[in-house]
């Protein structure tokens, strides 16, 4: 693989027809986890990111390295070797790809652009993304497409350098297509097979979509078709307006449906919040068992508002009964947001939540503007304890060049952080992201998948180059 | 390290004016497959890549609105690419209801536009001459007071004062 991606690197700029594009993220750290030595660790990450095109051909790499004091954390891998044929409606993938069977009850690989994880038993960083190394093929003619799949997701909480065996103990195969049906409505379908040191067992799963007087209604049901206990997952969404009130209904029920290391990601029925605070509160899907329901309407009141209530809820029955639930308001008018959440999720040890803040930005014409977000939560946690936490960040922003801003946290049991960030935009190709001062990690949740992010003191410089 | 270094200043210098736009082809919100060569018109050609879990997304949509009324007869073609995975999308078409968005809406879960363009910020809002298919600008993540810039610099690319 090494060796074919640096083939790609000398051969691409051959091409006078050709066009070669990429991305590079440089990043530096020095510091650490708040509690941990040397105060002064200092490591460096970088991605390099190249694709080449010609006409329906494709072949696109990634390099990632990292370097830090602890040579044995260091690595330099090509991450990522594609090559893809795309014309019209066929489609030929091989090496790393991205593939999402229906809404995920199956399959989902993902990537979360520009983002670098870390966790706290390897201390390296990487790419977080998911992809699966293996090759797909398939037709996509809008009223009629089928697609085969193979190969072995990644489970991305192994950073690279670690053998490949192990980043990907599984392997799928899948056959997935649709077709056009009666009323505009949508039928399909997928057989997949997964194979792990275990063995292998089969699972099928049905779609439809139904639009009906003004509404879309879609509804997804997988199962396990090998012998042994029952394992299924069932989803069903309703989305349409009202007059001008846009809504949608959500219902979910899944057994023992996490499949192989958790390659496949089931709609979670949460709303996804961009709120720091609620968004470390996210209620996980915990797909051994989970049952229950989302509805989300947007309501606009006049020109410029929009109303936006949520109400999310859910059932485990694991070794006993734990529950979660969630009832958000949220207004927006112009440049100004306010929201208030209650709720309690058993899972994370959260009762009695309340969540309250709001943004506001203060444009200055065409020169930029100031922006302050300012959060605040309680809740009871297991055990007894009330935990109190506050949020607020600052910012002033020059529109595509520069912005400055600070961000400070603070929770009931004596921790702050305290951080500043500066950020700088070239009329070029390039981007540098400097903070240095304490930033609280925790549970963040981005582009619908979630993961732990470290607490971090120090100081932190990022170049993004795009080319 | 040295290597990857070298690669990245040769091929800055080397290919920084090849920036262009290749046909891709997505799915609709309303179901049908369509392709950026189908929708882009012969004037200027704005695409927004946003999400419902992005606050700033929300903050730059209105705006975009705003621009596509504006300038939607005087050459200016819209396209927003949704980048939601699969646990929003029954979200998509109520969201959009409520800001009024009359352009087309095509679905990128995959990120496979998003990587080809090498979008890194949420949103990024892409200007491009739809006759060269050349990028224009490229406004990575939004701040108060990019509706006025884009609007100037969509006027100036229509030439209109």
């Amino acid at each position: 693989m090494r060796t074919l991606a640096l083939l790609l690197c000398c051969l691409a700029p051959m091409s006078l027809a050709a066009q070669i594009s990429g991305s590079h993220i440089g990043e530096f750290q020095i510091g650490n986890l708040p509690d941990q030595r040397p105060k002064d660790r200092s490591s460096l990450y970088n991605q390099l990111n190249l694709a080449w095109k010609d006409g329906p051909f494709r072949i696109e790499s990634r390099f990632e390295s990292y370097e830090s004091q602890e040579s044995f954390r260091r690595y330099l891998e090509p991450t990522r070797v594609r090559f893809t044929y795309l014309s019209g409606m066929y489609a030929v993938r091989l090496g790393h790809l991205n593939e999402t069977i229906g809404r995920g009850l199956l399959l989902r690989t993902y990537e979360i652009p520009g983002t670098i994880y870390e966790d706290a038993a390897y201390r390296t960083r990487y790419a977080f993304q998911r992809d699966l190394f293996g090759a797909s093929a398939g037709v996509d003619a809008g009223n009629y497409g089928f697609r085969a799949i193979k190969g072995r997701p990644l489970w991305n909480i192994l950073p690279p350098g670690l053998p490949e065996d192990d980043r990907r103990p599984d392997g799928i195969e899948a056959l997935t297509g649709y077709v056009a049906a009666p009323f505009n409505s949508t039928v399909g379908g997928a057989f997949m097979r997964h194979i792990d040191a275990f063995g292998s067992r089969g699972f099928a799963m049905g779609h439809v979509e139904i639009p009906l007087f003004g509404w879309n209604l879609y509804s997804e049901y997988a199962r396990r078709t090998s012998s042994g206990d029952p394992a299924y997952a069932a989803y069903v969404s309703a989305d349409g307006a009202v007059g001008p009130v846009g809504l949608s209904i959500e219902l979910k029920r899944y057994h023992d449906f996490r499949l192989g290391a958790g390659f496949n990601d089931p709609p979670p029925l949460v709303r996804e919040q961009p709120w720091a605070l609620l968004n470390r509160s996210t209620h996980v899907l915990e797909t051994t068992d989970e049952r229950g329901f989302q509805v989300e309407a947007y309501i606009p009141l006049g020109q410029s508002t929009i109303l936006t209530l949520n109400r999310s809820q859910a059932r485990n029955e694991l070794f006993r009964t734990f529950r979660y639930q969630s009832t958000y308001a949220e207004v927006a008018h112009k440049k100004l947001k306010v929201f208030v959440e209650a709720g309690s999720d058993d899972l994370l040890g959260e009762t009695g939540r309340r969540t309250a803040g709001g943004q506001l930005m203060i444009p200055a014409g065409r020169a930029g503007g100031f922006t302050i977000n300012l959060q605040a939560q309680r809740f009871d946690q297991a055990g007894g304890d009330v935990v109190r936490n506050g949020y607020l960040a600052m910012a002033w922003s020059a529109v595509e060049t520069w912005s400055v801003g600070t961000t400070a946290e603070t929770t009931s049991d004596g921790r702050n952080w305290l951080g500043g960030n500066l950020s700088w935009q070239s009329k070029g190709p390039h981007r540098l992201d400097v903070f240095a001062g304490t930033r609280r990690g925790g549970p963040a949740c981005t582009s619908g998948i979630c993961y732990d992010v470290l607490d971090f003191e120090g100081a932190e410089v990022k170049l993004i180059t795009r080319f | 390290m040295r290597t990857s270094w070298i690669l990245i200043l040769f091929l800055s210098i080397s290919t920084s004016l090849t920036a262009q736009v290749s046909d891709f082809r997505l799915k609709s919100l309303s179901g049908s497959m369509d392709s950026y060569s189908q929708l882009k018109g012969d004037g200027l050609i704005l695409i927004d890549f946003w999400a419902t879990w992005c606050l700033p997304c929300a903050e730059a949509i209105p705006g975009i609105v705003d621009l596509h009324k504006e300038f939607g007869s005087k050459g200016l073609s819209v396209i927003g690419i949704n980048v939601d995975g699969p646990r929003n999308t029954s979200k998509l078409r109520p969201y959009l209801h409520s800001f009024g968005v009359t352009y087309p809406i095509l679905l990128d879960p995959d990120y496979t536009v998003m990587s080809d363009l090498n979008v890194e910020a949420m949103p990024t809002v892409v200007l491009i001459d739809a006759k060269t298919d050349k990028i224009l600008h490229i406004y990575a993540g939004y701040r108060p007071g990019l509706e006025a810039r884009i609007k100037a610099d969509i006027q100036k690319a229509l030439g209109i004062d």
